[in-house]
C-alpha cells in the first residue's frame, strides 16, 4: 500500500521533470553551446526520496566493438548528477549504489542525447532485502576474512538453471556479513576463502576450509535456500565452514610438438557453466612445470593458456589469449602428479 | 616444536630455491603467533612494502598456511616494512609502527611476529535528516598526547567502509584513543562544461569538521567500542580566494536560471541560546513555482556567525540553517531576491 502511494507521488513529479525538460532543450537550443548535457535525478522507488552519493557513468550504447565509457560522478544531496560536453548519440547511465537495485526496469536506461540540447533521465532504485548472519569453524570461533556471496538461481532460455552473483561481503573479525541490495527472490549463501593476488607461492596447508553453502552444504544442491523479501532483512543466516584435507597437483605444460610451454598461464577450476570457480591461476616455469598447493578433493579442470602479442609497423600491438584444451583430474585422497596438459596453440 | 621443525624444512626448500641463487635477492621466512594463545595464526595476510627511499619495488604478499608460517622468496636486497593484515589483530611492540626486517643478498631471514586481539569500533554514520550514509571510509587516528609530538604522526589504524545502513566496524584496534574520521568517496557530482567546485566532505566523530573538535574515543581490548550517531558534514572547498560562501557546490546551476543579474544574500545565524553560531550550516532553496524545489545554494556561517552566499539567481528562496554537530534546525523563512542584494536576515536555530 505505502508503495502504491510511493508511485502516485513520483508521477506528478515527473511531470515536474518533464516539463523542466522541455524548458532546458528550448533555452539550450538559442544558446551557442554545440555539445549537450545529461542531467539525471535518481530516487528510491519506495519513498520517492532523491538518493545522495549514487554513483553515476555513461557508457555509449552504440554497437561498437570497445563502448566508450564516461569517468564516475556522483549524485548530490538532490539526488542530481550532470554529465556536461557530451556527444550526441545513444548512451546507457549505470547508475550504482550500496543496498539498492535497478528496479522493475531490470536494467540500465538508454537516452538519446541531441546536439545542443539538455536532456533529463529519472532513475527509481529500489531498495533491496538484505541477508545477514555469521561464519564460524569447528571450534565455534568466528571466522574473518571470508568472502560471502548471495547467488540467486535464474533460468536461462534454454530452461537451465545457472546462478547470478548478487552481492559479495568479507566477514568481519566477528565472522559477520551483511549483503544487502538483493532483489527479492530465493538465494543460495555460499563462504569462501578469499584468493587475493599474493606474489608468492602459498605453503601448503594440510587442511584448509572449503566452499560451504548455508546451512554447511558442500554443494549447491544440498544448501538451503535463503528467502528474502523487499526491504527487509533476513537474519541468524548463521552456519560453520567445512574443512578438508588439502593435497598437491603436478604437472607440465606442453605446445603441439610436446616442447615445455615456459610461462604459460595454468588455470585450475571447477564447477559448470555459470558457476565455474577458479582454484589457482599462476603461471608454468622454464621448464613447462608447475605446482600447485591446497587443492581439496574434487572433480577439476587444468588448462593452460597463452597470450600472444603482436606489433604492428605502426606501433600499435594487439594480444589475444589461445586457451588450452581442458583436462580433466580427480583429487581423492592424495596429491595428484603427472598432470600433462596441452597449451594453446597460436 | 612441530612448527619449528617445519620451520626449518621450509628454510632449506627456500635456500634452493633457485631465486636464491640470484646475488641480489634474498628470502624471508617466519610464522604469525597469537601472543596470548601461542597458536598459529592462518589466513593472514603477510605484505613486504619498500620504504619511501629510492625506487619503491612493488609490494609483495603472502599469506599464512593453516600452521602460520609464510615465506618470500627472489626479494630485492634492502630494508622492508612487514605489515600483516588480520581481521581482530594488530602487530605486537611495533609501537604504532610497521616492523622492518633487512634482506640481505643470497641469505633468508626467520622472524616470528607476534599478533594480538585489539580492541573494536563499531557504529553509524547520518546525515543532517538522521538517514544513514553509506560508501564512506572510515579510519581511526591515533591520538597523540601533546608533548609527545616527536615521535612524529602515528599512521592511521584499520578501515571500514560504510554499509547500506550507515554501520561500520574497525578492528584490530591496539588499546589506546582514537579520533574517527570519515571521507566520502571523492568523485565530482558534474563533469565538463557544468564542472563545479569539487565538495570534499569529511567528518570527524561526533560530527564536526576538525581534529582540533572531535571526541576522541577510548579503546581496550576484546572490546567494542560505540559511536553511534555519527553525522556526516559537507565541507566546501573554494575553488578562488573569496569565493569560499558563494559556491553552489551540492548542483550545477539550473540551466534555467543561467542567465540574467546575480545577487547576494547575507546575514547572521543564531543558535538556540541566541548566541552566534559559526560553522552553522545555511541553505537557500529556489522555489519558483514553475520548477520543482531546485537544489540548494549551501554554505558554513563564518566564526562571527555571519553568512553570506553571492551569485544567487533572481528567484524566490527558502532559507534555513541548522547546527553542523546536533539536529536543531531554524524556522524557514521565505525571500525573494529580484533587483538588489538581500541583507540582514537574522535565522535564530531553535530546539
Amino acid at each position: 500500500m505505502v508503495r502504491l502511494l510511493a508511485l502516485v507521488l513520483i508521477l506528478p513529479l515527473a511531470g515536474c521533470l518533464e516539463r523542466h525538460v522541455r524548458r532546458d532543450a528550448s533555452t539550450a537550443a538559442t544558446q551557442t553551446s554545440s555539445s549537450a548535457r545529461v542531467t539525471g535525478r535518481v530516487l528510491d522507488a519506495g519513498t520517492g526520496e532523491p538518493i545522495a552519493g549514487v554513483r553515476a557513468s555513461l557508457a555509449s550504447a552504440a554497437r561498437v566493438s570497445l563502448p566508450r565509457l564516461l569517468p564516475e560522478i556522483q549524485t548530490d544531496a538532490d539526488g542530481v548528477f550532470t554529465f556536461g560536453d557530451l556527444p550526441p548519440g545513444s548512451w546507457r547511465v549505470h547508475v550504482q549504489k550500496r543496498g539498492y537495485y535497478y528496479g522493475t526496469a531490470g536494467q540500465p536506461p538508454v537516452i538519446e542525447v541531441v546536439e545542443g540540447a539538455a536532456t533529463t533521465v529519472t532513475i527509481l532504485l529500489e531498495r533491496g532485502g538484505a541477508v545477514t548472519g555469521r561464519v564460524l569453524d569447528s571450534r565455534g570461533l568466528p571466522v574473518g576474512d571470508l568472502w560471502v556471496t548471495a547467488l540467486q538461481p535464474v533460468q536461462r532460455p534454454d530452461g537451465t538453471i545457472m546462478s547470478m552473483e548478487r552481492a559479495t561481503e568479507r566477514t568481519n573479525d566477528l565472522g559477520e556479513f551483511r549483503l544487502a541490495g538483493l532483489p527479492p527472490g530465493d538465494y543460495y549463501v555460499v563462504a569462501r576463502l578469499r584468493v587475493p593476488p599474493f606474489t608468492e607461492t602459498p605453503l601448503p596447508s594440510k587442511t584448509m576450509f572449503v566452499e560451504t553453502y548455508y546451512p554447511g552444504a558442500a554443494g549447491i544442491t544440498a544448501a538451503s535456500p535463503v528467502v528474502v523479501t523487499l526491504g527487509a532483512t533476513t537474519q541468524s543466516i548463521d552456519f560453520q565452514m567445512r574443512s578438508a584435507a588439502a593435497y598437491h597437483v603436478l604437472g607440465v605444460a606442453v605446445d603441439a610438438r610436446g616442447r615445455p610451454a615456459a610461462g604459460a598461464r595454468i588455470l585450475l577450476s571447477h564447477g559448470r557453466a555459470g558457476t565455474i570457480t577458479t582454484i589457482f591461476d599462476g603461471t608454468a616455469e622454464a621448464n613447462g612445470t608447475f605446482r600447485i598447493v591446497n587443492v581439496p578433493e574434487g572433480t577439476y579442470r587444468v588448462q593452460a593458456d597463452v597470450l600472444v602479442v603482436t606489433r604492428s609497423g605502426t606501433g600499435s600491438s594487439t594480444s589475444a589469449w589461445f586457451h588450452g584444451a581442458p583436462v580433466e583430474i580427480f583429487v581423492q585422497g592424495g596429491d595428484v602428479t603427472g598432470v600433462r596438459v596441452t597449451a594453446g596453440q597460436p | 616444536m612441530a612448527r619449528w621443525v617445519r620451520l626449518a624444512i621450509i628454510l632449506v626448500l627456500a635456500a634452493q630455491h633457485p631465486a636464491l641463487a640470484q646475488s641480489s635477492t634474498g628470502g624471508f621466512v617466519g610464522v604469525v603467533v597469537d601472543i596470548m594463545t601461542g597458536e598459529p595464526v592462518a589466513g593472514a595476510l603477510v605484505s613486504l612494502i619498500a620504504r619511501p627511499a629510492g625506487v619503491p619495488p612493488p609490494p609483495r604478499s603472502a599469506q599464512t598456511n593453516t600452521e602460520g608460517l609464510f615465506v618470500f622468496v627472489g626479494v630485492p636486497e634492502g630494508r622492508w616494512r612487514v605489515q600483516v593484515q588480520k581481521s581482530g589483530f594488530f602487530v605486537v611492540g611495533a609501537n604504532g609502527q610497521a616492523p622492518e626486517v633487512e634482506i640481505r643478498a643470497a641469505s633468508v631471514v626467520e622472524g616470528v611476529i607476534q599478533v594480538d586481539r585489539g580492541g573494536a569500533i563499531a557504529g553509524r554514520m547520518v546525515d543532517a535528516k538522521g538517514s544513514p550514509v553509506s560508501e564512506v571510509f572510515v579510519t581511526a587516528v591515533p591520538r597523540i598526547p601533546s608533548g609527545d609530538r616527536a615521535a612524529g604522526p602515528l599512521p592511521s589504524t584499520g578501515n571500514a567502509q560504510t554499509n547500506d545502513l550507515g554501520e561500520f566496524r574497525l578492528s584490530g584496534l591496539p588499546p589506546g584513543e582514537y579520533y574517527l574520521v570519515g571521507r566520502p568517496r571523492p568523485l565530482p557530482t558534474a563533469t565538463g562544461a557544468v564542472a563545479i567546485p569539487v565538495v570534499v566532505v569529511q567528518s570527524y566523530y561526533p560530527g564536526v569538521a576538525d581534529q582540533a573538535r572531535a571526541a576522541p574515543l577510548v579503546v581496550t581490548r576484546g572490546v567494542t567500542t560505540s559511536a553511534p550517531d555519527w553525522r556526516m558534514l559537507a565541507i566546501i572547498r573554494p575553488s578562488r580566494a573569496g569565493d569560499a560562501v558563494a559556491a553552489s557546490p551540492q548542483r550545477a546551476p539550473a540551466p534555467q536560471r543561467a542567465t540574467g543579474p546575480r545577487r547576494r544574500v547575507s546575514g547572521v545565524v543564531l543558535d538556540p541560546d541566541g548566541r552566534l553560531a559559526p560553522g552553522a550550516r545555511v541553505e537557500l532553496v529556489p522555489v519558483d513555482r514553475q520548477t520543482v524545489p531546485g537544489a540548494p545554494l549551501v554554505t558554513t556561517a563564518r566564526p562571527d556567525g555571519t553568512f553570506l552566499i553571492g551569485n544567487v539567481p533572481a528567484g524566490t528562496y527558502l532559507v534555513d540553517a541548522m547546527l553542523a554537530s546536533r539536529l536543531e534546525a531554524s524556522r524557514v523563512h521565505r525571500v525573494v531576491v529580484e533587483n538588489a542584494d538581500v541583507t540582514g536576515l537574522t535565522i535564530a536555530i531553535v530546539r
